[in-house]
């Protein structure tokens, strides 16, 4: 490829640079300039073009202008081929780049030129674009990159350094695992782990045995305090059984206490409950037929007494009643009044008492009206009127005198004339009407006086016959009795009303006599049964015959009789209870006195080891008890260690987890060390490869770099060598004429003569390595600055060759060295110095 | 009689589980698969319980296992079962081990010699059967115990109970060869069933009369796949005897090949690859209700995802995130034969060190080159893990399918798509 048109603009100290734009650049390129001319800005711009900007951020690209101006680049270049190639490149924010062929534009970012792209912009920058600091010495990446290339790829731009690749293969490998003694692979980080967990491994069994040691321990102790719990029950039993038989004699010296107490009691109440005496029996057999008369006892002696107040009241009652009647009734001085009196038809007395007195009324009522009557005066007939008949005869005149003054015409004063006529006429008439009603009521009330005295005569007579005949019924009513005379021919109610009180009386006499009577009978009857009683029963036959003295008697008799019966019978019971305690007491007793016995085991004197604990004394039970809860506190707590051990230990990894671990990191050891070997092995093939391959292709490379050397010291230094077992040192030798033999490049040669050296390898180089692509432009800054005329003439002609095929920027700031190149050729682009 | 076939229970594997608590819940799964076999027989009314060797793995068994096992069979023994076990090469009966000192409980018969005994399987005091037994005295019994075992003689069931490796048999590759036997030798002897033990995959070597493997009751690593348990049999004389799987096995370990993955280009894709592979497994297999799975995933073969998943937090987390997806105990994802989607053919013809070094490569896989470990100037003694094998063999053998990880460790990022 080559450049025929270059323009800059914006970039470093170059504004609008261009070049080409008259006549298209030629392979052979000399540019000249000062210093600060911005020879290195375009060095740059050439390299931007190919591979685009370095850093690719305006923000830090050295070159970027500080204005706002945009750096741009722009450049036509005409491939091998013929192609003619459109290129422009900005470095915006981010940058851009578009290659144009024809119509056909491509995009192309920041990213190299399509026919650049074989070589990174850093092996580039090496070995294309070399300043005289760079020719001078190459930094070790550089160098180690020739020599790859030198050595091996040749072209192979999709390959990485074959020795970076052994590296990192190495590297990789020595990470897994080393046959020395230095870092700490993989391998040996599980080596290290196994070595532990076979450690583990042997405390894990050695684990499992204490673990069946102590479980054992633990099934010893177990049945240990299984027996031990076995003999404290016994002791317990034993211990139990001693102080049982204290509390059995206890009770059975209270037992005994209680049935002789028990047997005196029974003794008591047996005589308390014994047989009853003859008079008591004979009392209770006659208590059947006593119990009522007895019971009737209180209302004989109550009907004493009545009979006495009776008696005593009728002869009261009896006196009274005759001197009250005595009034009334004629008695002879023996008579009793008393029955007629009783006998008196009370309702037909007071009927006829009642009508009696009505009819005696109505007889005095109507003769008093009467009387009355005839007491009051006659009425007179009533005198004339002459005031309304003066009056009407007025009226009658005006009348007159007002229609005559009608009639002649005088019609006002006949009007009054007639009025006033009017009115005393009116009064006049009216006066005269009421005169005439006054003279007929007196008339009519005379009349009426003479009709009402006849009836009350009629209706006197009918009373007088009623009055009569009230009488007779009267008289009639009390037909017996023997009243004293003309008490019933004008008997007055008054008096005749006091037989009623009297009847009263006469009857209350009647019914206490009557009274009086039964309660004789009754005492006359209770006296005959108590008789008949007694005559029964001898412990009785001295009581009084009086019911009423005898009864209380008796009574107390049957009642003492009784109570001694009752306490007989209420003696049975606590008797029998008494018995029945004195029979339980005493089977108690035996009981207690059995259990004791039962107790009491075998009674020997019991030995050390005596396997009853029944025959031991309380207190050395009690000791030995001490002794096994002791000794069983002890197994306990042993028994509890144990177990928390056995808790600890079967938390721990057992053995064959641990071999599987072992087994797990054994297999990955394997695996390590079977990587480590793959890579080993891969990094050696990759090493022989490169060997073989630069044994086979070496020559070539070094051929045409012993050409362009001799080209340039005019045969002096005549070829390289490639050593084999250079080991560190340059695998590289330089063969010359005047040498003694191949030496390598470095001292004592001339700063000059190393430049050459370089420069002919690098022209071998990039003629390899672009070696079926395009050749790209080869930018030399001041490179030849050192050599002497003659060798700088020598490379120039050299570079004129070169450039034939492939296009060669020569930079420099020596106006001497540009007219060499442009007299071989080379078209001059000269740039302003600074100014 | 009807008895519970169980072989190989292997208490106290060390399981290579990838954690502590996963080793630990595998622990505990092979003892509940006795304590559930325990069950089984109990709820099944078994009339014995014969146990074909291997009831625990060897001198590391723990005191909690040890009293299990003790628990267990005093359990058995109280539900009227009579416990028969014959001793295998991880619980020879020789010897003053651990096994001596476990105190049996009484009633329970164990074979620990090789010569054969005959005991009665009674039923309510009266014989129902014969079981007889042989059992391993040592570690490393080679003789075939089988030919000891006498024709059974009487009219009642007989059953013959053994921890042998019947030459022929299915995965008997994959177990060390102790008392060999012969499938057609055990069949001549006419015993009604053969309950044998010692190789783990379950198995009928004859159904008439009957020779079967039960296989371990629980799986102890990935090779251990499937369903595992025991087997409850009838058995009557001179009829087939009726076996019927009885699964146990409550956490199962399953391998899930993720198949071609070099069209998978994204995690997303690999995940649900993964996971409808899982379901369309689980569909006709579904484990037993509760179970738990412990997933290996083969990732193998080229695909675009290796370089990611050679990174161990990458697969950590595409790990977790499987795990969680398929409700897995736990998955490991097996990446070892995972490659780069590179084509060493298109390569190999490169005029550069790839190209050499692809060359070399290929000749060393196919063993053109007499000593590779000389070309490569390899000592045996730079070799981690050489061990007793030829130099060449183990060179070949790392190298092998390395040509893509070769071209990802000398192609540029750029160039490695």
């Amino acid at each position: 490829m080559r450049f025929t048109r270059i323009a800059v603009r914006s970039f470093g100290p170059l504004k609008d640079f261009e070049a080409g734009r008259d006549a298209r650049l030629p392979g052979l390129v000399a540019v000249l300039g000062p210093n600060e001319a911005g020879k290195s800005t375009l060095h740059a711009a050439l390299v931007a073009l190919l591979h685009g900007f370095y850093p690719a951020r305006r923000d830090t690209h050295p070159l970027a202008p500080w204005d706002e101006a945009v750096p741009e680049l722009r450049a036509e270049i005409i491939l091998e081929g013929g192609r003619t190639l459109e290129l422009q490149r900005r470095l915006l924010s981010r940058p851009d780049a578009t290659l144009t062929e024809g119509e056909r534009v491509e995009d192309l970012a920041n990213r190299a030129l399509p026919f650049v792209r074989h070589l990174p912009h850093a092996l580039f920058r090496e070995l294309y674009a070399i300043t005289l600091g760079e020719l001078a010495g190459l930094e070790a990446e550089g160098w180690e990159a020739v020599e790859d290339r030198l050595v091996t790829g040749l072209g192979s731009s999709d390959l990485r350094p074959p020795r970076e690749a052994v590296s990192e293969l190495e590297k990789a490998a020595a990470q897994l695992w080393r046959s020395d003694r230095r870092s700490k692979p993989r391998s040996r980080e599980l080596e290290e782990a196994i070595r532990k967990l076979r450690q583990a491994r042997r405390e894990a069994l050695e684990g499992d045995r204490r673990l069946r040691d102590r479980h054992r321990r633990a099934g010893e102790l177990g049945e240990a305090l299984e027996a031990l719990a076995r003999d404290r029950e016994a002791l317990e039993e034993g211990l139990r059984r001693v102080r049982r038989r204290e509390v059995l004699s206890e009770r059975a010296r209270e037992h005994e206490t209680r049935i002789t107490e028990l047997e005196d009691a029974v003794a008591e109440l047996a005589e308390e409950a014994g047989e009853l005496d003859p008079a008591t029996l004979e009392l209770l057999a006659v208590e059947a037929r006593l119990r009522p008369l007895l019971d009737r006892a209180p209302l004989v002696r109550e009907r004493a007494l009545r009979v006495e107040a009776l008696e005593r009241e009728v002869a009261g009652a009896r006196t009274r009643l005759a001197s009250e009647a005595s009034s009334l009734l004629d008695l002879s001085p023996d008579a009793s009044p008393e029955g007629p009196l009783a006998d008196v038809p009370v309702t037909a007395f007071r009927d006829a008492l009642d009508r009696l007195e009505r009819a005696r009324a109505r007889q005095d009522e109507l003769r008093e009206r009467l009387e009355e009557l005839a007491g009051e005066p006659a009425p007179a007939p009533p005198e004339p009127e002459l005031r309304p008949r003066l009056l009407a005869l007025a009226g009658g005149v005006l009348l007159a005198g007002g229609l005559l003054l009608l009639v002649a015409g005088h019609a006002t004063p006949a009007a009054l004339l007639l009025l006033a006529g009017a009115l005393l006429g009116a009064f006049g008439g009216a006066g005269l009407g009421r005169a005439r009603g006054v003279a007929d009521a007196a008339h009519r009330e005379i009349e009426l006086r003479r009709r009402r005295t006849e009836e009350l005569r009629g209706r006197l007579a009918e009373a007088e016959a009623g009055v009569r005949q009230a009488r007779d019924t009267l008289a009639e009513s009390l037909a017996g009795l023997p009243l004293r005379a003309g008490q019933l021919d004008d008997p007055r109610p008054v008096v005749l009303r006091e037989l009623l009180p009297l009847r009263e009386r006469a009857l209350e006499l009647r019914r206490l006599g009557e009274e009086l009577g039964g309660l004789e009978a009754a005492r006359t009857e209770v006296a005959r049964e108590l008789g008949g009683v007694v005559a029964g029963c001898e412990t009785l036959a001295d009581l009084p015959p009086d019911p009423i003295e005898a009864l209380p008697e008796a009574g107390r008799r049957l009642e003492r009789a009784r109570e001694r019966r009752k306490a007989a019978e209420a003696a049975k019971g606590p008797l029998e209870r008494a018995r029945r305690e004195l029979e339980g007491a005493r089977g108690e007793l035996a009981r207690l006195r059995d259990e004791a016995a039962a107790l009491a085991g075998t009674g020997d004197e019991p030995g050390p080891d005596d396997p009853d604990p029944g025959a031991w004394t309380e207190a050395e039970l009690e000791r030995r008890l001490a002794a096994a809860v002791e000794r069983e506190g002890a197994l306990r707590q042993e028994l509890g260690g144990v177990q928390a051990e056995l808790h600890t230990l079967e938390a721990q990894e057992t053995a064959d987890l641990i071999d599987g671990r072992i087994e797990a990191l054994r297999e990955e050891l394997g695996e390590v060390e079977r990587e480590r070997d793959r890579l080993f092995v891969l990094a050696r093939l990759i090493g022989t490869a490169e060997h073989r391959f630069r044994e086979a292709h070496q020559p070539d490379l070094l051929l045409r770099a012993s050409g362009y050397l001799s080209a340039i010291t005019g045969g002096r230094y005549t070829r390289f060598l490639l050593r084999q077992g250079a080991g560190d040192e340059s695998p590289i030798a330089l063969e010359g004429e005047h040498l003694p033999r191949a030496l390598p490049p470095g001292e004592p040669l001339s700063t000059g003569t190393l430049e050459q050296l370089y420069l002919a390898l690098r022209l071998a180089m990039v003629d390899h390595l672009d070696e079926g692509n395009e050749p790209l432009p080869l930018i030399l800054d001041e490179v030849l600055v050192n050599w002497d005329p003659e060798r700088r003439a020598r490379g120039l002609d050299l570079l004129r060759g070169v450039a034939e095929h492939r296009q060669v920027f020569l930079f420099t700031c020596h106006p001497t060295l540009a007219r060499e190149a442009e007299a071989r050729g080379a078209a001059l682009l000269e740039l302003p110095g600074p100014g | 009689m009807r008895f519970l076939h169980l072989a190989d229970v292997h208490l106290d594997t060390p399981f290579r589980g990838r954690s502590r608590e996963l080793a630990t819940r595998l622990r505990e799964a092979g003892r509940a698969a006795l304590v559930d076999a325990v069950e089984v027989a109990i709820r099944e009314s078994a009339d014995a319980f014969l146990i074909a060797g291997d009831l625990f793995d060897g001198e590391r068994l723990s005191w909690p296992s040890e009293r299990l096992l003790v628990e267990s069979m005093e359990r058995l023994l109280a539900a009227g079962i009579h416990p028969l076990y014959a001793t295998g090469n991880h619980d020879p009966g020789r010897g003053a081990g651990l096994r001596a000192g476990i105190a049996w409980p009484e009633g329970m018969t164990v074979f620990d010699e090789s010569s054969p005994r005959r005991v009665a399987v009674e039923r309510e005091g009266r014989p129902i059967g014969w079981v007889t037994g042989a059992g391993h005295e040592g570690p490393a019994e080679a003789r075939d115990l089988s030919a000891t075992f006498p024709r059974p003689p009487g009219p009642l069931p007989e059953v013959a109970l053994l921890h042998t490796q019947v030459l022929r048999s299915r995965g008997a590759d994959s177990h060390d060869r102790y008392a060999p036997s012969s499938l057609d030798e055990l069949i001549a002897t006419e015993y009604d069933y053969w309950a044998l033990g010692h190789v783990h995959l379950r198995q009928e070597l004859s159904g008439d009369p009957a020779v079967h493997y039960p296989g371990n009751p629980q799986g102890r690593h990935p090779g251990e796949s499937g369903a595992r348990g025991a087997l409850l049999v009838d058995v009557e004389r001179g009829s087939p005897a009726r076996a019927t799987f009885v699964e146990l096995a409550r956490v199962r370990w399953e391998t899930l090949e993720a198949g071609d993955l070099r069209e998978l280009g994204s995690w997303r894709a690999l995940v649900d690859r993964i996971t409808r592979r899982w379901e369309e497994a689980r569909r006709p297999d579904p484990g037993l209700p509760g179970g738990e799975w412990i997933v290996r995933v083969e990732l193998t073969g080229p695909s675009p995802l290796a370089s990611e998943l050679a990174r161990p937090d990458q697969l950590a987390e595409l790990e977790a995130e499987l795990r969680a997806e398929l409700g897995a105990l736990d998955l490991e994802l097996r990446t070892s034969g995972l490659l780069p989607s590179h084509r060493p053919a298109e390569h190999r013809e490169r005029v550069d060190v790839l190209g050499e070094a692809l060359r070399l490569l290929e000749a060393i896989e196919e063993g053109r080159l007499d000593d590779p470990a000389a070309l490569l100037g390899i000592e045996p003694g730079e070799l981690a893990g050489l061990e007793e094998r030829d130099t060449g063999t183990y060179l070949r053998e790392l190298l092998q399918e390395r040509a893509p990880a070769l071209m990802e460790t000398l192609l540029q990022p750029e160039a490695r798509g």
